[in-house]
């Protein structure tokens, strides 16, 4: 049974998303000068916001008719769950829908943790700072922003919500950042808005071919998304999805649709079932066309190479809060637009062999670079930014290896990544607070003068290092064994990375932490208080419970990954490996329906 | 002397339906000439009164439209009147209602400005309501000689209002430039109109339209020693020109853009809002009905006779798609050095003209909707922006300078969280209805299929972010910078309130867009009623543009 959820009738999707703004209109209404109270207020709510996403996982009981439970997430169907849908804009067919899929039930929880987290951060810093107010109103919009853009089922609504996010992300590093921060401030907002801007004219041509697609070959594309409603490891198939689907296609030959309505939909499940027959319709050009115009504006967010220049700035001068949801959250929006747009949308473009090398190189560039200016940062902020440049360069490779075992490592490297780089920004942070500076050679010695301190910096770099029983092993783990599965030159290449990664971690460690104490500045800086303690306990926890057992992640978005890698490679299930296995597994509980998608895939490829 | 007209003669001038069809203009003309005799009457401590007394004629106006027109119009009930001169369909409600909001923002942005400036006059809200009763005939005339005289009407009055600060040395070079510039724009327009008329004998709209196919056609008559073509094409193709050359003067397109910065700068920055928006909107209006309803049949490539090596021409959707990517281009790079937020304003404006342009050049109803809803936002936005800085004005400090905003948000945090959401709007950021406007413009281009569309559209969503620079200036002065000046705001609660409602109805179109979108639709529908029929054959011989990659693959 698919996860579902309601509160006061409205599902609980629409709670975890718009909570936060609703914390932040509140607090509009706040005093100006009652500046503990608007404090406190912003740390119960976001504590709430957190509390209404666990059922999301756990499943809600009953209580009364205002609030209908349901089970959580089912981890034996493929595709959207707690779907809510309700008329938006007709004329266009745009729909107010939400669903999520594992991979974005994932990011949803690592993002309201990180929410916390990062509200819990701000406590002393924004009371420094000043302006508590705005800061807060600020903080809790972007939250929403990015929670919608999770959990956005419709590729209108998606794109609203990742506009919407750049606002708030804009205030937060201009108003109180650091030195550099209105060229940082712009410069981000900028680079994002060019890359999202030339993505809108790619989802409206998406959007305007979709009919034509749809006419043209209709059985086929019903079988596309048959195939992406039904889990490849249980065989059970999500209804409701494939119903809104389904639903969705209709309207293109609806004759009662009234004069002036465009006969297209922007139902993302629907738009991704047209993917791979645009190729027999329109021709490889348009789909590499529009592969390109998504994977701009994902690229320049993840940041992949060319396109990084605006991330260390951008995190330099944010605030700790702000670096804390960059990496954690803001990133990961790029990487999962890749995995849950570019990828499936265009697989004859991403498994194109030539556009595959150019995004494999990117990324393999991105590691290896990443690294090694991370090494020659004389900053620790900056050292952490361009390490974040090399481990999204992990992610895309896993992504683009196109395997099961890859994409599940990049899915596990962005929740690392918000882990561990996030931690990572929250010691820098801390460090700042005490001494105004994230000069490395400002440093040293501190492991004497602030054990607490020192021994979670270490679990972390450890953790963002790779070391086994530690989250990001794993992920290092999985994604490089998909890049050797692959392209044994890759795995090589990319491995590279993981040294140079240890190397610079751990030479950050040492500068910073080992050796005598040689600035009096260093000499008497408070160790951790009990607030700053209990931020980093969730992270720890997960760093080693990712690390020890990683199966509960990887179990939400396995089924996700099996679609994406159907779709962009339909031979492989049936070929690789385990192609008895799956095979046997995937024989459908409907009898008709998955069995004519696994039969007309390869007709619809020949022509 | 109503019913005697109408027993007389057999031949009725003004019946009653007639009347019922400009009632709104009539209301505001006999509101304008009020407020004139007002103005002589009242003492000087009362002049206030006249402004309430105009915006009491245009919300009579709104009235008056609403209970004439209250089902928005299905297009039946479009109708005609004073020998086919005057045509009420959804297009002209649409507008007028645009219009009379446009006037009543103005009006109460104007309240605010002239008691800052002492300079509170009755002449000058009835100069408003006149040129309101040009954009309106504006919307509704489908003849030359009616469209010709409501543009005149129009721009006097504007001219005039334009120069209204009679001290201030810029007001009044203000006015000469925009006058001198727009006589001779005018007659530009006024040779083209002649020349349409010339070649089709006809000063209506719908006649000239069925009459351009006769135009059209080549004739060619060969003897035995000599070839000799008759070809008219060129003739009406310069006439085109022309007109559309006096449209662009009006919505400030490049290259004929010249006036506008100098001229938003000096005017009162009440009238630069009013202007900006609705002169805009009207000329837009005026620009639909002559080219879509007049010469549909110019739009697209004009077949040439290859036997006889007579060369197709490139209709007026090449001249639009050219003149509006120099716009766009030409107005965000202008503005990104401003200093003088209205001369910002003046720049940013031009490249929404660029942008509207758009729609008309898709030439589809994605495009024809995204003209009317864009100017219905671009209205209030633009007016919203201009009444922010209005509200900044106050004793001895001008608002104009971009150093005026620094620190605002200490000073008025409301007003600035306003002035933020009307900035995103412009630079078309979601959840504003900027964003909605232009997903409709770009949409339409996209939907063409057609490669060169296609790059314009690109040109055009990269020149946003430009724009998206220069408007985020505005939020670091007033977000980031401290402030410079501590001077206390003087606020006017009817200003605010009128503002509050403009942002709250940005906001809501962004999010909840069905309702604008129905009615631009609407009127977008029956101003294309022309072009519908044309949309068939599109669809087979889609619009070519000299040198385009051949024939798109739908």
């Amino acid at each position: 049974m698919p996860g579902h959820a309601e509160i006061f009738g409205i599902g609980i999707l629409s709670w975890v998303t718009w909570l936060p703004a609703i914390g932040s209109l509140i607090i509009l209404f706040f005093n100006r000068e009652k500046n503990d109270r608007i404090r406190w207020f912003a740390n119960v709510w976001i504590v709430i916001c957190f509390l209404v996403s666990i059922p999301l996982v756990t499943g809600l009981f009953s209580m009364g008719g205002l609030i209908r439970g349901g089970p959580g997430y089912d981890r034996a169907l493929a595709g959207l769950q707690f779907i809510e849908d309700h008329d938006w804009i007709p004329l266009i067919g745009a729909r107010y829908t939400l669903g999520i899929d594992g991979l974005a039930l994932v990011l949803i929880m690592l993002t309201t943790l990180l929410g916390v987290i990062s509200v819990v951060c701000s406590w002393s810093y924004i009371r420094e700072k000043g302006r508590e107010k705005e800061y807060y109103v600020v903080l809790l919009l972007l939250q929403s922003g990015m929670l919608g853009a999770f959990v956005s089922a419709d590729l209108f609504l998606f794109f609203i919500f990742w506009e919407v996010m750049l606002v708030p992300m804009y205030f937060l590093i201009g108003i109180w950042g650091g030195k550099n921060r209105l060229y940082s401030a712009i410069k981000f907002f900028l680079y994002t808005l060019v890359g999202s801007v030339v993505m809108l004219l790619a989802v409206l041509k998406l959007y305007f071919i979709f009919p034509d697609v749809v006419r043209a070959q209709r059985p086929q594309v019903e079988a596309t998304a048959r195939q992406i409603a039904v889990s490849q490891e249980t065989g059970q198939v999500n209804d409701r999805m494939l119903n809104l689907a389904l639903d969705a296609m209709r309207r293109v030959d609806d004759r009662n649709l009234p004069s002036g309505y465009v006969s297209s939909t922007f139902n993302i499940t629907a738009l991704t079932s047209i993917g791979p027959h645009i190729k027999a319709v329109f021709g490889l050009s348009l789909v590499i066309w529009l592969f390109i115009g998504f994977a701009l504006s994902f690229a320049i967010k993840v940041p992949m190479f060319p396109f990084h220049t605006w991330l260390p700035d951008a995190h330099y001068d944010a605030p700790t809060a702000g670096s804390v949801i960059l990496a954690g959250v803001l990133l990961k929006m790029g990487t999962y637009g890749f995995m849950r747009f570019s990828l499936p949308i265009f697989p004859d473009a991403a498994a194109d062999p030539s556009v595959r090398k150019v995004m494999i190189t990117l990324s393999i560039i991105g590691i290896i670079y990443g690294a090694l200016v991370a090494m020659a940062q004389k900053d620790v902020k900056k050292l952490i930014a361009y390490s974040s440049v090399s481990h999204l360069g992990f992610v895309m490779l896993g992504l683009f290896a196109l395997n099961p075992s890859g994409i599940n490592g990049a899915v596990m490297q962005m929740i690392n990544h918000g882990i561990s780089t996030g931690a990572l920004f929250l010691l820098a942070g801390i460090l700042y607070e005490r001494r105004h500076t994230y000069e490395i050679a400002e440093f040293g010695g501190l492991a004497s003068v602030m054990p607490i301190f020192s021994t979670i910096f270490l679990i972390v770099t450890l953790s963002s290092l790779g070391l086994p029983l530690t989250n990001n092993f794993i992920g290092e783990f999985l994604t490089l064994r998909g890049a050797f599965e692959a392209r044994v030159l890759w795995g090589v290449l990319a491995t590279t990375g993981v040294i140079l990664g240890a190397a610079y971690m751990l030479w950050l460690y040492q500068r910073v932490f080992f050796g005598p104490v040689t600035n009096p500045a260093n000499e008497k800086l408070k160790d951790l208080d009990r607030r700053e303690l209990w931020q980093f306990a969730p992270l720890i926890f997960l760093i080693f419970w990712i690390g020890v057992y990683p199966d509960p992640v990887l179990s939400y978005v396995r089924p996700q990954t099996n679609t994406v890698v159907g779709l962009v490679q339909p031979d492989y299930f049936r070929v690789g490996p385990s192609a008895e296995r799956n095979l046997a597994e995937s024989v459908p509980s409907e009898p008709t329906a998955p069995a004519h998608s696994q039969s007309s895939e390869p007709d619809a490829r020949a022509k | 002397m109503l019913a005697l007209l109408q027993q007389t003669s057999d031949f009725q001038i003004i019946s009653r339906e007639t009347v019922q069809l400009i009632m709104p203009e009539v209301i505001l003309t006999v509101f304008g000439c009020a407020a004139l005799v007002l103005d002589v009457m009242l003492p000087r401590a009362l002049k206030k009164v006249v402004a309430w007394v105009s915006l009491s004629g245009v919300g009579l106006s709104l009235v008056s439209l609403g209970i004439l027109y209250p089902n928005l119009v299905n297009n039946q009930s479009a109708r005609v009147g004073f020998f086919e001169m005057i045509l009420v369909d959804d297009y002209a409600v649409v507008f007028k209602l645009m219009f009379l909001i446009g006037a009543a923002i103005s009006i109460i942005l104007s309240i605010k400005y002239l008691d800052e400036e002492g300079e509170q006059h009755g002449e000058y809200y009835s100069l408003i309501l006149f040129s309101v009763v040009g954009m309106m005939f504006m919307a509704s005339a489908v003849d030359l000689l009616s469209l010709f005289i409501s543009l005149e009407l129009m721009a006097i009055s504007v001219y005039i209002l334009v120069g209204y600060l009679k001290r201030d040395r810029k007001s009044n070079e203000a006015a000469m430039k925009y006058f001198l510039l727009g006589a001779f724009s005018s007659g530009v327009l006024l040779y083209g109109m002649s020349m349409v008329y010339g070649l089709t004998g006809s000063t209506n709209l719908a006649k000239i339209a069925a009459a351009i196919p006769n135009v059209l056609k080549i004739d060619v008559v060969k003897t035995m020693t000599e070839r000799s073509v008759m070809d008219m094409r060129y003739l009406l193709l310069l006439s085109m020109v022309f007109m559309a050359a006096g449209m662009f003067f009006k919505i400030a397109a490049v290259p004929f853009h010249m006036w506008a910065p100098d001229a938003y700068e000096g005017a009162p920055t009440s009238i630069t809002a009013f202007m900006s928006v609705g002169v805009k909107a009207a000329s837009f209006a005026m620009f639909g009905r002559l080219f879509l309803y007049g010469l549909p049949d110019l739009r697209a490539t004009i077949a040439g006779n290859a036997a006889d090596s007579v060369p197709s021409l490139p209709g007026w959707a090449v001249l639009l798609g050219v003149i509006s990517a120099i716009t766009i281009v030409w107005g965000n790079l202008g503005a990104l050095t401003q200093n003088n937020l209205k001369r910002l304003l003046a720049y940013s404006s031009i490249s929404h003209a660029g942008y509207t342009l758009l729609g008309l050049i898709a030439g589809n109803q994605t495009g024809y909707i995204g003209v009317v809803l864009y100017l219905f936002i671009y209205t209030i936005m633009n007016l919203g922006i201009f009444g922010c800085i209005i509200a900044l004005k106050r004793r001895g400090i001008s608002g104009d300078n971009i150093n005026d905003l620094n620190g605002l948000i200490k000073k008025a945090p409301w007003l600035t969280v306003m002035m933020t959401i009307f900035l995103l709007s412009l630079g078309g950021i979601p959840p504003t209805a900027g964003f909605i406007g232009k997903f409709y413009l770009f949409g339409g281009l996209i939907e063409t299929g057609n490669p060169w569309l296609a790059r314009l559209a690109i040109l055009a969503v990269v020149m946003t972010v430009v724009s998206l620079y220069y408007y985020l200036r505005f939020v670091k002065h007033m977000y980031i910078e401290e402030e410079t000046e501590t001077t206390p705001l003087a606020p006017s609660r009817v200003l605010n309130w009128t503002l509050s409602v403009a942002a709250v109805v940005i906001v809501l179109i962004g999010v909840y867009p069905k309702w604008f979108i129905d009615i631009s639709q609407r009127a977008a529908r029956s101003q294309a009623l022309k072009t519908y029929s044309y949309k068939a054959e599109e669809a087979e011989q889609p619009l070519e543009l000299p040198g385009s990659m051949g024939a798109p693959s739908r």
